[in-house]
């Protein structure tokens, strides 16, 4: 496509890598077809097509973007489903990423929304602050209909939300018992370690039976990715560098960084594109991005698990967008629960988003609860018993909406490998 | 390339027309705001752009009428738009003309297994159809490359094609029904589930009508069960002559297959690049051929078409092992044209048709040109009916590239022409190949067309600027002009 | 009788619309007048015939193309084409029987009455396969639409709008068309034993199924009745039609007995006796003999009712075609005028179409040949004449209704 840049515009390294972007796409369309939003408007302004239209009017004029503009990229999940699709290799990802960052820059949003977007970016990234909300939040939800409607959803997704019992481990290190084949980090994530902290256990389990000793990622809290999609740029990058000062010393004894939540790793994994012309940083974060695997990548890959307690449930497989479409993994985590047994039933539609997407389900609940409601209707329609998530952010999502368990695919995994029931399963299975 | 000059009354009407429209649709079903309408300047074709006056999103045809009642009575354009995916352009706006955007039009209402035929508003995605239907073996036929995008509506529009027309026909061919809103908001039903309707076949000359003549709100498709059998099979050439003489044997020898395509060097390593079908990288030219039909017949003619292949010095031969397989081979097909944007910034895609056995003779006229231009073309080709795509590879972002790729187009379209074929086999005439018209029809065939449409739109709102190159007013156009005539025909035979 | 006209060229053609436009004659055009009993009757000044406008002008076969003269024969194109093992896919027969007469159609009788037969569901009809024309407008013009390859979307598809409008629009003077590979094999299987019901559950899920039949008639009076006129007593008949190579249609056949037909007997006719009873059921042979006939076009799904209907009125004989979607009828003149209506009423708007190809004028002027039509839809189409032939000088009133 044409793009309209100055030769000053273009000296800037940032809008040049825009620039190359945009020249890629055709505008053929074809990603409006599997985008979430524009499947659910019929807007052109709420497809990645529309989007970019607006995202290169608004960096080629340099100019304060308008509040219509504004509204449409935020109802942008970022679920790079149009990546997936893209016969033309349009890099969306770092266009919308450089696009919400540009708009944070420029862009002046009601008081409200400046103060709610910046208490989403200081709670959820830290477990203690995060913690402590979502108890007060269960304490506010008998006043839910009175509160705008991102407050009443966040107050909504709480309730849904247990909080784990037990200390997060940070620092400490989980010895194999079986022979050793290797030394792996686990990211517990900001959010996991609070509400999901059974993932991790379960993925410790899991890799110790494998024969990997698991140190636990002295992580500065979050791996960014909350504040880097609410376009909180400096604050994004300044936390990436804190994390990475903080592994520098350890990473050459792990084989791979593990994360079993899809967002972190897809953030992990950019660190190196992110950091790529930081002369200090750039190398430590290339060996980041390259070390980290998903748990299923990477259970995939090494081939060690013995599923001893094989299983047969009916599940169905809702693959997070993080996980499909930004690290582009389908088939692992399908061919993993095949082996553990378990009966895949195919959910049609697999590549639209639950809503979930971050904050999304927070900042945009009205489009995120139909997202939600229909996604819940695919997966109950396909006879499951049990659905499986790669991801804590779409597991609390469907939570709200659906009557079926929702586990994680590593607490499956590690059920069928002799581990524990998982915790949602607990009362029927 | 020139649009109608706008007119600047409606223009200055643009508030009240806003007001009118306020009355029943939502904030949300009018896009006013002159950053976010700059979106919908283009369709599938960048070429071009225009700033529509409005945009407008209704959620039902009572909508859609009482949308276009207002505009035919305040005289106001209306460029109707389904996905937003036309390479012809047949959706680029009008600075004085409302988009009416039918993406709301998403739901599929009816799927009636007994009568072979699914009932779907207009904006439904072709793709979607056959998904809906492809749990109990039934598809519907066409299967345009930009199929998971296009809406059915805007197929019918621009009467689209796709990789399998040659044995399953076309748009019009598959299409029972449609509910059309003409420009005067009058809704009107043509055809239904059954095959044969009552007087002249409107829905015939609806399809293809580029939305000129009415807005397609429903479409009633017919839907066909999937053969017994389907395989693919890649064939490669040292040549692209070698690659024209297989196609022109397997027709002459009584073979029609499901498909034929034709890719040549260029195309089948940018299609490789993004969807690695397995293409040979070796070739000049790539046949896919596919067969379907019931396994006996199949396994007989994949037998038959090797040996052709073979007597006309085909390098590479491979049959289809799973739909798995199959299904990744017209991945890459059905990619080509935006693959193409990996390798270049633009593409120009042209769509001219030729009898088959000039091929040869156009490609390399092709090759003339290419270097004449200095732009590089790739071409992908349905060779089974002769619709040839050559993809013209520029930079718009090099000064004079974008005019000398509308002029090479241009040459190509005029050459189709010039061996016996025609403008556009299935992209549709819209602004892209309006000039070129005169090249191919003469005052009267272009005046006779005309004059249809005012039959629809007697005000020409509806869609104005796409197809004709030049429009005349209908009362122009219908003045009967009398010449005397003379009998008594001395030299005509009598009974 | 006045003498016909017979212009040799479109040149000729195009003069003798001239004369009638400036001296306010109106023309009565024909090929050779075989389907003349279709429509009200025409009152025109003048009569002309394309009938001397011959020969076919362009046929290579792996084009898949043809292009004729108007009033090249149907037998000679048929001719022409099988030579080389192909053939008008849409089967179109003439309907001399049903009008009556021996005369010979013309191509562009063909297509102006867009004829079609049995292989109708699959293949179309003749307006699937019109790619291109020459034609004279009522304003005297010459006029082209379309072109001479098989995949065209230049201009508006006005081939559509001619087939079917049996001369009211334009007079084609050069047309082109598609031509496909002729099947080397055609074998009928016939079943006896089957009730309406049954026989109707069977041709619609052979209609869906893989084994891609293309045939599915139902003859109530048994395959005499469709050979010999007038056959009343006969077993209710179904036939299925399987078309191609030898290796795939015995395939089909094996599989249809084993799969559909395993409790049933079923009996073969072979290439010749094949291709004659596919020729009468596309020709409306079988109840051509009635005064009043009628083609039903319905959602097949409306079938058995319809079936049911028809035996209830009784006084009539029908045979269904295309699995169920086509009702070829024929009534008597007694309570023809109400009965017709009494079908029309029963396809509700969208639910078919019930054409009156042959009748009586008083019948014809009572019912019309077409079921009354939406206001709006019939303005239209008047527009539509008019944008074609605005003084109405081609075939005045044939299909006008003039109840």
């Amino acid at each position: 496509m044409r793009t309209e840049f100055s030769i000053e515009q273009l000296q800037n390294a940032g809008l040049a890598e825009m620039e190359s972007i945009l020249r890629k796409c055709v505008h053929c369309g074809f990603c409006n077809a599997t985008c979430p939003t524009y499947r659910l408007t019929g807007d052109e302004l709420d497809g990645p097509r529309g989007r970019i239209y607006l995202m290169k009017d608004m960096l080629e004029h340099g100019s304060k973007p308008v509040s219509e503009v504004v509204r449409h990229i935020d109802r942008c999940l970022s679920c790079l489903s149009c990546t997936s699709t893209c016969p033309s290799g349009v890099d969306y990802m770092h266009l919308v990423d450089h696009s919400r960052a540009y708009i944070e820059k420029r862009y002046t949003r009601s008081l409200f929304d400046r103060f709610y977007r910046a208490l989403l970016a200081n709670v959820l990234p830290s477990p203690d602050r995060f913690r402590t909300l979502i108890r007060l939040a269960k304490l506010l939800s008998w006043c839910r209909p009175l509160l705008p409607s991102t407050v009443s959803a966040s107050i909504k997704l709480a309730v849904n939300s247990q909080i784990s019992t037990g200390q997060a481990h940070a620092g400490s290190v989980f010895k194999t018992n079986k022979q050793k084949r290797g030394t792996v980090a686990l990211l517990q994530g900001c959010a996991q370690q609070v509400i999901g902290k059974h993932i991790n256990d379960a993925t410790i389990r899991i890799l110790n039976r494998s024969g990997f000793d698991v140190h636990i990622l002295n992580e500065n809290e979050c791996c960014a990715a909350i504040e880097h999609h609410l376009g909180k740029e400096q604050r994004a990058l300044e936390r990436i560098k804190t994390n990475l000062k903080s592994w520098a010393s350890q990473l050459p004894q792990f084989d791979a960084l593990i994360s079993n939540a899809s967002g972190c790793g897809t953030m992990l994994k950019d660190y190196g594109h992110l950091l790529k012309s930081d002369p200090e940083y750039s190398s430590l974060a290339s060996l980041v991005s390259g070390k980290t695997k998903d748990i299923c990548e990477f259970l995939h890959e090494n081939e060690s698990l013995v599923f001893s307690t094989p299983r047969n449930n009916k599940i169905t497989y809702q693959n997070p967008c993080s996980m499909q479409h930004g690290q582009r993994l389908s088939k692992q985590p399908l061919s993993l629960l095949e082996q553990a047994g378990y009966k895949i039933e195919s959910l049609p539609d697999s590549h639209i988003c639950c809503g979930s997407a971050g904050t999304y389900n927070i900042l945009q609940s009205d489009l995120a609860e139909k997202l939600g409601q229909q996604k819940t209707q695919q997966l109950e329609s396909t006879g499951a018993d049990i659905i499986a998530s790669g991801n804590l952010g779409c597991m609390t999502q469907l939570q709200q909406y659906s009557g079926l368990p929702l586990v994680h695919t590593i607490e499956l995994l590690d059920w069928a490998s002799s581990g524990p029931t998982p915790m949602a399963l607990n009362k029927n299975f | 390339m020139r649009m109608p000059i706008p007119d600047a009354t409606i223009i200055a009407n643009r508030q009240q027309l806003i007001d009118k429209l306020s009355t029943f649709l939502t904030s949300k079903q009018i896009v006013i705001d002159k950053t976010t309408l700059r979106a919908y300047e283009s369709d599938g074709l960048t070429a071009y752009q225009q700033r529509p006056l409005l945009v407008v999103l209704p959620e039902n045809t009572a909508q859609v009428s009482e949308i276009l009642r207002i505009c035919c009575e305040m005289n106001v354009n209306v460029v109707p738009r389904g996905a937003g995916t036309s390479l012809s352009g047949g959706a680029l706006p009008l600075e004085d003309g409302i988009v009416l955007a039918m993406g709301k039009f998403n739901r599929i209402l009816d799927i009636d297994y007994d009568n072979r035929c699914v009932v779907a508003q207009s904006g439904v995605t072709n793709l979607a159809i056959t998904q809906a239907v492809e749990n109990r073996g039934f598809y519907y036929a066409p299967d345009p490359s930009s199929q998971i995008a296009c809406s059915i509506g805007g197929n019918v529009s621009e009467n689209s094609g796709g990789v399998h027309c040659l044995k399953y026909g076309l748009t019009t061919n598959n299409i029972l029904g449609v509910e059309l809103v003409l420009m005067t908001g009058e809704v009107i039903r043509l055809g239904g589930k059954y095959m044969d309707p009552e007087g002249y076949d409107l829905l015939g000359v609806i399809t293809g009508s580029e939305g000129l003549l009415g807005v397609v709100t429903e479409v009633t498709v017919k839907i066909l069960q999937a053969p017994q059998c389907v395989r693919a099979m890649l064939l490669g050439f040292p040549d692209n002559e070698s690659a024209g003489q297989c196609v022109a044997e397997i027709i002459a020898k009584g073979i029609i297959p499901a498909g034929i395509e034709m890719m040549d060097e260029l195309a089948i390593h940018a299609s490789e690049n993004f969807c690695h079908a397995g293409y040979p990288l070796d070739c000049q030219a790539l046949l896919i051929v596919e067969i379907d039909g019931p396994q006996a017949e199949v396994d007989e003619l994949i037998q038959v078409i090797r040996d052709i292949g073979k007597s006309r010095g085909s390098q590479y031969f491979k049959v289809s092992s799973s739909d798995e397989e199959r299904l990744r081979i017209w991945a890459g097909r059905k990619a080509a044209f935006p693959a193409l944007g990996d390798i270049s910034p633009d593409y120009y895609c042209m769509d001219g048709t030729i009898p088959r056995k000039q091929l040869s003779r156009v490609l390399t006229k092709m090759t003339e040109l290419s270097k004449h231009y200095g732009l590089r073309v790739a071409n992908v080709f349905h060779a089974g009916d002769g619709n040839l795509h050559p993809l013209i590879l520029f930079d718009a972002n090099k000064d004079d590239e974008m005019e000398k790729a509308e002029e090479f187009g241009a040459d190509i379209l005029r050459l189709c022409v010039e061996v016996g074929g025609v403008l556009s086999g299935e992209h549709g005439i819209g602004v892209e190949k309006r000039d070129l018209m005169p090249d191919y029809f003469s005052e009267h065939d272009l005046n006779q067309q005309q004059r249809l449409k005012c039959a629809f739109d007697p005000n020409g709102t509806l869609n104005p600027g796409k197809m004709f190159p030049t429009l005349h007013r209908c009362a122009e156009l219908g003045k009967l002009h009398v010449h005397k005539g003379k009998l008594p025909f001395p030299e005509l035979p009598r009974f | 009788m006045q003498e016909t006209l017979l212009p040799e060229n479109q040149d000729q053609f195009a003069e003798l619309a001239r004369f009638c436009l400036s001296e306010k004659k109106s023309l009565a055009i024909s090929g050779n007048n075989s389907k003349s009993g279709f429509g009200y009757s025409v009152q025109a000044d003048i009569d002309a015939s394309m009938s001397a406008c011959t020969g076919i002008i362009e046929y290579d076969p792996a084009e898949l193309v043809m292009r004729a003269r108007a009033g090249t024969t149907l037998n000679e194109i048929k001719t022409v084409l099988t030579e080389q093992q192909q053939q008008l896919a849409f089967e179109p027969e003439t309907m001399s029987a049903l009008y009556s007469n021996s005369r010979e159609d013309t191509i562009a009788g063909v297509f102006a009455s867009n004829l079609s037969g049995s292989r109708r569901f699959q293949a179309g009809s003749a307006r699937d396969h019109l790619l291109g024309f020459n034609a004279i407008n009522g304003r005297a013009e010459l006029y082209k639409s379309g072109g001479n390859v098989i995949k065209n979307v230049t201009g508006y598809d006005l081939s559509k709008l001619i087939c079917g409008s049996w001369g009211t629009l334009s007079v084609l003077t050069e047309l082109s068309f598609k031509v496909l590979p002729a099947p080397a094999v055609i074998v009928t299987a016939i079943l006896d034993d089957l009730n309406t019901e049954k026989a109707l559950g069977l041709l619609s899920t052979l209609a869906t199924s893989p084994l891609h039949a293309s045939g599915l008639a139902l003859l109530p009076g048994g395959i005499k009745s469709a050979l010999e006129s007038n056959v009343t007593q006969a077993n209710c008949t179904s036939l299925i039609r399987f078309e191609g190579s030898r290796t795939s249609v015995d395939a089909r056949l094996r599989e249809f007995q084993t799969s559909y037909a395993s409790q049933m007997s079923v009996s073969l006719l072979e290439q010749d006796e094949s291709l004659q009873i596919w020729k009468a059921l596309s020709s409306a042979s079988p109840v051509a003999y009635h005064p009043v006939i009628m083609k039903l076009s319905i959602p097949p799904s409306l079938a058995l009712r319809m079936s049911q209907l028809l035996n209830e009125i009784g006084n009539c004989n029908w045979y269904l075609d295309a699995a169920g979607a086509w009702f070829w009828l024929g009534l008597e003149t007694t309570k023809a005028v109400e009965n017709i209506n009494r079908f029309r009423s029963s396809l509700a708007e969208e639910n078919g179409s019930a054409i009156l190809y042959k009748a009586p004028d008083e019948i014809k002027n009572k019912v019309g040949i077409y079921s009354p039509a939406q206001v709006t839809l019939e303005s239209l189409r008047l527009r539509i004449k008019e944008s074609f032939d605005p003084a109405n000088i081609f075939n005045p009133g044939r299909l006008d209704y003039q109840k």
